[in-house]
């Protein structure tokens, strides 16, 4: 770690041993501990990320807010079906990056369906091309030639325990590269994910749309054992894109300001036109943000598990804080809690994993979940980068 | 006169496959649950290696009846008994998709007991980076640097529509083939898999109360779910339903172990009867793809899985034609009765031959 600040707070290591251990909802919440405070500070290494995700005008942000951060090193963006099928999240990964003359981060292809279901779409909130309707130019630049789950899996190996996957949608990428390489998830060092919600669904009443796509996908992942921040819709949905914001990066005349300005604009007018009272949220560029300042989120350790057979519920993901609130315990009795608790319904299958070699206390938390958002902050960060004024 | 011509055409066209074979050599991958030394899975490959038929392209290893390591050992190792180290032996998925040692143990609290959980079952348990008894001796030979699903996409590229995909263990290995590549089961020839349970007529336990239980289907359902409805051109499917009108008996080791070659002495050594039942499962798939002809009646069928978590959680869904859902099914072609006589001769026959060659498709 050589003192370096981490935003998972914790090692793998410290995570696992803690947690069987038992720790108290909160402990690990990474406070003041950001990326963002180093990089400001000179010279400190970059965070290595691959950001999966399915462009999608909220992932197009989100993109465009990675390549302006200096903290970040961007070794891969994996597109995948999702918000809009591959054969249109794809070229407009690809799009981005020329966009921010970042051509230099190979983009590989990912899944076009999710790993057991029918692929579901969400045109109605992205506009048929993904991008709310903005058109930009068909991309020149060429994808690498191997597959997502591949790609993932050998940046992970070169880069052992360096390596963070920011993930924008549906999951299916990273677990088809955590089922064929079973120890891959030992050697990441986290995952920040938009997706799940603890509080409501949006594309069902109880599942958000990327779990809701590939929910089998999404539960390999939580049971993987790699430390999870969780950006789901119990934060994401207070972040909707202003005319106010539009306006700021309107006028900026910077190519990622203007093509930020003009996917907002389409994607706001496209809400309206739905009959939105609000603008988009930008759900996956606040998950960015939150690795790139985990104090703009509030975080709390919850166990989380995702429904994949529900008759109303599948894709839920439900969260369980067994050391929180009325259930909390003294310190040292917080296991009782699990061990004691007679289990009907779904199985507690987090305690040994394809993935996680770890074996865990049952229903130990694996996810930091964001429960909270300083929005303003958030947005601040959002424009301010793109607009290139920070 | 025209029934004459017909038979003529019938007997020119199979003449010029039988020719046709002899020339070029039949390209298979082998993906299985490879337990051992000999029993079923190792068995079924040994058969197909034994061919001279045959061109095995490689052994794509999958956790079912044993754990991913002790599977890859005991096949290298029966590799290098039979001189076929030239095959290329890949890992593959270590653990099914979904499903969950955890998760099963308490579905069978509920549900009841499984009779058969393969690597999970309580009297052969063992963890997973362990061998267990391997008295044929560890082998000195590696598992090749790609795992299993790539090389499965790999090589359907290289060699398009000519692959059959046997397929003897859970199919895990195959749905994430298709996950990597969608275009996978297009380009390969056929799948022809061992599993699935229809209604057979048995009185073991293992399938009296549930007909629709059956191993390597039921191990993985997700990946299951995943390759039936994917788009092969071909679905061949030894089911439990034929798999019980055979049997391996002391008779047919003894025939075996008369023979001299390495496969005959590797199975003379190594054969055993376990209990009252002792089914030649990936046994038939394998000769039956070797010769059609052992088959003697098919049916089609439309065929998934349970997915749900619930009671019913990789138990075999089949329609016939005029009730099939409209989406995603495929059809399947599945035995339903064989020639024993001709099937066991040729069991014979295959194992106790020398062992062929390597061949030269492969670089």
């Amino acid at each position: 770690m050589n003192g370096s600040a981490d935003n998972f707070g914790i090692t793998r290591r410290q995570f696992v041993t803690r947690t069987a251990a038992g720790f108290v909802a909160g402990t690990f919440v990474p406070g003041n501990q950001t990326l963002m405070g180093n990089a400001g500070s000179g010279g400190k290494q970059q965070q290595r990320v691959i950001i999966d995700t399915d462009p999608g005008v909220d992932d197009a942000f989100a993109l465009l807010l990675a390549m302006r951060s200096p903290e970040l090193k961007i070794e891969g963006i994996t597109p995948v079906a999702g918000n809009v099928p591959l054969h249109l999240t794809f070229p407009n990964a690809l799009r981005m990056v020329e966009i921010a003359g970042r051509t230099d981060i190979p983009v590989a292809v990912g899944a076009s369906v999710p790993l057991v279901r029918r692929l579901v779409t969400a045109e109605y909130a992205h506009g048929d091309n993904g991008l709310g309707g903005a058109v930009f130019p068909e991309p020149k630049t060429k994808p690498v030639s191997e597959p997502a789950s591949e790609f993932i899996r050998e940046i992970v190996r070169k880069y052992p325990g360096e390596v963070t996957l920011i993930t924008l949608g549906p999951l299916t990428n990273i677990a088809t590269a955590l089922t064929i390489d079973n120890k891959l998830a030992e050697a990441i060092r986290g995952v920040v994910m938009m997706g799940g919600s603890l509080s409501g669904g949006n594309i069902t009443p109880a599942a958000e749309f990327n779990v809701y796509v590939d929910p089998e996908a999404a539960r390999v992942v939580f049971q993987s054992g790699i430390p999870i921040m969780m950006v789901g819709l119990d934060v994401t949905r207070k972040t909707s894109l202003t005319d106010e914001h539009v306006h700021q990066l309107e006028s900026q005349q910077n190519p990622v300001s203007q093509a930020a300005a003009k996917i907002g604009r389409n994607a706001i007018d496209h809400n309206r036109k739905e009959g939105f009272l609000v603008g988009p949220n930008m759900h996956d560029s606040l998950a960015v943000a939150s690795f790139l300042d985990s104090s703009i989120v509030t975080w709390a350790e919850y166990y989380v598990d995702v429904e994949t057979t529900g008759e109303l519920t599948a894709g839920e993901t439900l969260g369980y804080s067994p050391n929180a609130g009325d259930l909390k315990r003294r310190p040292g009795m917080e296991n009782h809690a699990p061990s004691t608790m007679p289990i009907h319904g779904s199985a507690p299958t987090l305690a040994h994993t394809s993935t996680s070699p770890n074996v865990r206390e049952k229903y130990a938390p694996n996810a930091k979940v964001g429960v909270d958002v300083d929005s303003k902050r958030f947005f601040d960060l959002l424009i301010g980068r793109l607009s290139g004024k920070q | 006169m025209k029934a004459w011509r017909i038979t003529l055409f019938t007997t020119v066209v199979l003449l010029t496959s039988l020719l046709g074979w002899s020339q070029q050599k039949r390209k298979v991958i082998i993906d299985q649950d490879a337990a051992g030394p000999a029993g079923t899975d190792q068995t079924a490959m040994l058969l197909l290696i034994q061919s001279p038929q045959t061109d095995v392209l490689g052994i794509t290893v999958v956790t079912g009846d044993e754990w991913l390591n002790a599977e890859v050992a005991h096949t290298l190792r029966m590799l290098e008994l039979v001189g076929r180290t030239d095959i290329p032996v890949m890992r593959g998925a270590e653990y099914p998709l979904i499903r969950r040692k955890e998760e099963t143990e308490l579905w069978e609290q509920r549900y009841g007991s499984v009779t058969w959980l393969g690597a999970w079952t309580p009297k052969f348990y063992h963890p997973p980076n362990e061998l267990g008894d391997m008295p044929e001796g560890k082998p000195t030979t590696k598992a090749a640097d790609e795992d299993a699903a790539h090389f499965l996409v790999r090589m359907v590229h290289q060699f398009p529509g000519e692959i059959t995909v046997y397929a003897g263990g859970p199919l895990t290995n195959l749905a994430l083939a298709i996950a990597i590549d969608p275009e996978f089961p297009k380009l390969a020839r056929e799948l022809v898999f061992m599993g699935a349970s229809l209604n057979p007529q048995t009185d073991n336990p293992e399938f009296l109360n549930n007909p629709r239980h059956e191993f390597n289907v039921w191990f993985d359902p997700e990946a299951t779910h995943i390759v039936l409805t994917a788009p092969w051109k071909r679905i061949v499917c030894t089911t439990v339903d034929i798999s019980v009108k055979t049997q391996l008996t002391k008779d047919l080791i003894d025939k075996v172990k008369a023979g001299s070659s390495p496969s005959a002495k590797y199975m003379g050594q190594y054969s055993q009867l376990y209990g009252e039942y002792n089914y030649l499962w990936d046994e038939l798939a394998a000769v039956a793809w070797l010769d059609p002809s052992v088959i003697t009646k098919t049916e089609k069928r439309y065929m998934d899985i349970d997915i749900d978590h619930g009671a019913g959680y990789g138990n075999i869904l089949t329609w016939t034609d005029p009730v099939k859902p409209k989406l995603d099914v495929q059809s399947v072609e599945i035995q339903v009765d064989l020639d024993k006589d001709k099937f066991y001769k040729e069991y014979v026959e295959l194992l106790t031959a020398p062992t062929p060659k390597k061949s030269d498709s492969r670089k």
